[in-house]
């Protein structure tokens, strides 16, 4: 059990992480979500003892990570995938770190073959694409078999093919008891990984609910476009919807397509068009972020994962390249 | 504990690191070395202007010269053993394996002892054959057949295992790598040795600068290469005091470091 309990972190004048306070629980996957800036890598580091909290805790089984015996052990975690030597190979990366985390040599060629990088182990990272080098954080962070798992944007850079695979990995891990948290931008990157949505934006808590009751935050609406508009402003608002102008009508909240319906068959207005609606769940996530109070600035440090469609294509180049690598 | 020390010297020597600074040093130390027995040979030769020639003391300084030059070798493996941790960001899955960082700066100041040690022992070797076999042909005494000499070569060795500790000293006080090479580069080959030739063109002497780093280094050794051309440069201090004020210098780095830049947020 991962606990988080009012953290708040500042840079400055800004507040990176606000009063931040949710817990995560095994034997579940946990999705971490928010845009960019929103303090998710701010507080895993934190999470890590990597940086200091200016308040609040977080701890695992009641322990802050430094007091952990043997954290690698209990807790694994992948923040970047830069974090490599580029001129060491994949094995000894791993075999570096066997030692302190405290397991035997053997277990790293393990990890290796666990995320499919067993026939370029030897190589040396600094040719290994975005998709492979996230593979190797995601071996680091299983190294010592850990309880807990923490993965920063672990689909970073993988092809959907690697997307797949990480999401019945993460499964597995879950079902295996272990409690395990990953961060993302998109909800629909991590949609169908998770259990659990935990959302903040600007380092404040928005929502920490079952991805079911997310859905259950929708607020279901009705398309309608009538023949005159005038009349059915009038009758909207004696009935007390909730009225959107669109393009080709009107977003109705507050009646289901059926009795929209048949209120204006009773009152004798024409519909063109008459359908119920429901918004993606992507766009109810992008609500709930977008409507969080804000702060005057948001800038923050992990703005280093840029989000701009630039990046975006030069993502899937390096998925591409990441294909023809890993392939046999 | 242990982990610890097993996987920072994995580290060091999982990269082609070590290596490459032992050939560059092999290399500039056999050319450094070759010039110096030369000249003093020629010397030698024509009869002019020798230090005190008798008993293999003119062997035993061109024997010195690995620790006079070669030092800097040994204090670049140190201090890249930090900064390329925060270079490549492998700081991150370090301080993850082991949060508590007090440790990891012990072992890799530890660490660093026997790699700096086997520099030592390589350059040394490298200076003291090839001065040996200079002299040998020349059908002068090579002074291997004196303690003295041998304890200079045990000595010299261990000045340059103290310089890996300086090094690594420094890479904690200095996470930036081109900072902390440019700084050791520059104090050691640039402001130092201009430092002490102040005394010799003035006339005027300050018991300090016995106390610089390589001033420090050529005590314990107990022969310096500079007084064969500028005589009034050789080291004056003891040689127990010497190694107690060089490992000074890289201790005095590690805690100034360990309480300043290493604790900061690691972004």
């Amino acid at each position: 059990m991962l606990r988080i309990d009012h953290l708040t972190k500042r840079f400055g004048a800004l507040k990176a992480v606000d009063d931040l306070s949710f817990s995560v629980r095994p034997g579940r996957v946990t999705g971490f979500l928010g845009p960019n800036g929103a303090g998710k890598t701010t507080t895993l580091r934190i999470a890590l003892g990597l940086v200091q909290a200016n308040a609040g805790s977080v701890t695992f089984d009641g322990q802050p990570y430094r007091r952990l015996v043997r954290p690698g052990r209990q807790v694994g975690a992948s923040l970047e995938a830069s974090s490599f030597h580029p001129g060491r190979s994949a094995l000894d990366h791993l075999r570096d770190l066997a030692p302190v985390v405290g397991v035997p040599d053997r277990r790293c060629a393990q990890v290796l073959e666990l995320v499919g990088l067993e026939t370029v182990a030897g190589r040396r990272v600094g040719q290994y694409s975005l998709g492979m080098r996230g593979r190797l954080a995601l071996a680091g962070a299983l190294l010592g078999d850990p309880a807990t798992l923490l993965l920063d944007e672990p689909t970073n850079g993988l092809d959907p093919e690697g997307i797949a695979w990480m999401r019945g990995l993460l499964r597995d891990l879950a079902r295996q008891g272990r409690t395990v948290l990953i961060s993302s931008h998109l909800l629909s990157e991590v949609q169908q990984s998770v259990d659990d949505v935990v959302i903040i934006a600007h380092g404040r808590l928005v929502q920490a609910i079952p991805l079911a009751q997310l859905a259950a935050l929708d607020r279901p609406h009705t398309l309608v476009e009538p023949a005159r508009p005038e009349p059915f402003k009038e009758l909207a608002r004696d009935l007390g919807w909730g009225l959107r102008e669109t393009p080709e009508g009107f977003e109705v909240t507050g009646a289901t397509a059926a009795e929209l319906g048949h209120t204006c068959f009773i009152a004798g207005l024409e519909l063109h068009q008459l359908a119920s609606s429901r918004p993606a769940l992507e766009a109810t996530f992008l609500a709930l972020t977008e409507g969080a109070p804000t702060q005057s600035d948001s800038t923050q440090s992990d703005s280093t994962h840029s989000e701009s469609p630039q990046s975006d294509q030069s993502q899937s180049d390096q998925t591409q390249s990441d294909l023809r690598q890993v392939g046999p | 504990m242990i982990g610890s020390l097993r996987s920072e010297w994995r580290k060091t020597v999982s990269t082609r690191l070590w290596w490459t600074l032992a050939a560059a040093g092999y290399l500039g130390l056999t050319t450094a070395g070759l010039a110096a027995t030369f000249r003093l040979g020629g010397q030698s030769l024509t009869g002019g202007g020798l230090p005190d020639v008798a008993n293999g003391d003119l062997a035993r300084l061109t024997y010195a010269v690995g620790p006079s030059l070669g030092y800097v070798f040994p204090a670049i493996l140190g201090a890249l053993t930090v900064t390329t941790e925060f270079r490549h960001q492998t700081i991150t899955p370090t301080l993850l394996a082991e949060p508590r960082r007090a440790r990891v700066l012990i072992a890799k100041l530890i660490t660093v002892l026997p790699l700096s040690g086997a520099f030592g022992v390589l350059l040394t070797v490298v200076g003291v054959g090839l001065g040996a076999a200079t002299w040998a042909l020349l059908g002068q005494p090579t002074g291997l057949d004196q303690a003295a000499t041998w304890s200079l070569i045990g000595r010299s060795v261990v000045a340059f295992a103290l310089w890996g500790v300086f090094g690594v000293g420094l890479g904690l006080l200095i996470h930036n790598q081109v900072g902390a090479i440019v700084t050791l580069l520059g104090f050691t080959q640039l402001l130092e040795p201009v430092v002490r030739l102040v005394p010799v063109l003035s006339g005027h002497s300050w018991a300090g600068l016995d106390f610089l780093p390589g001033a420090l280094s050529e005590a314990i050794t107990g022969a310096s290469l500079y007084s064969g051309f500028a005589p009034g440069v050789g080291p004056t201090l003891d040689w127990p005091l010497a190694t107690v004020c060089l490992i000074g210098y890289g201790l005095v780095f590690a805690i100034v470091g360990g309480c300043t830049s290493w604790r900061r947020d690691v972004t």
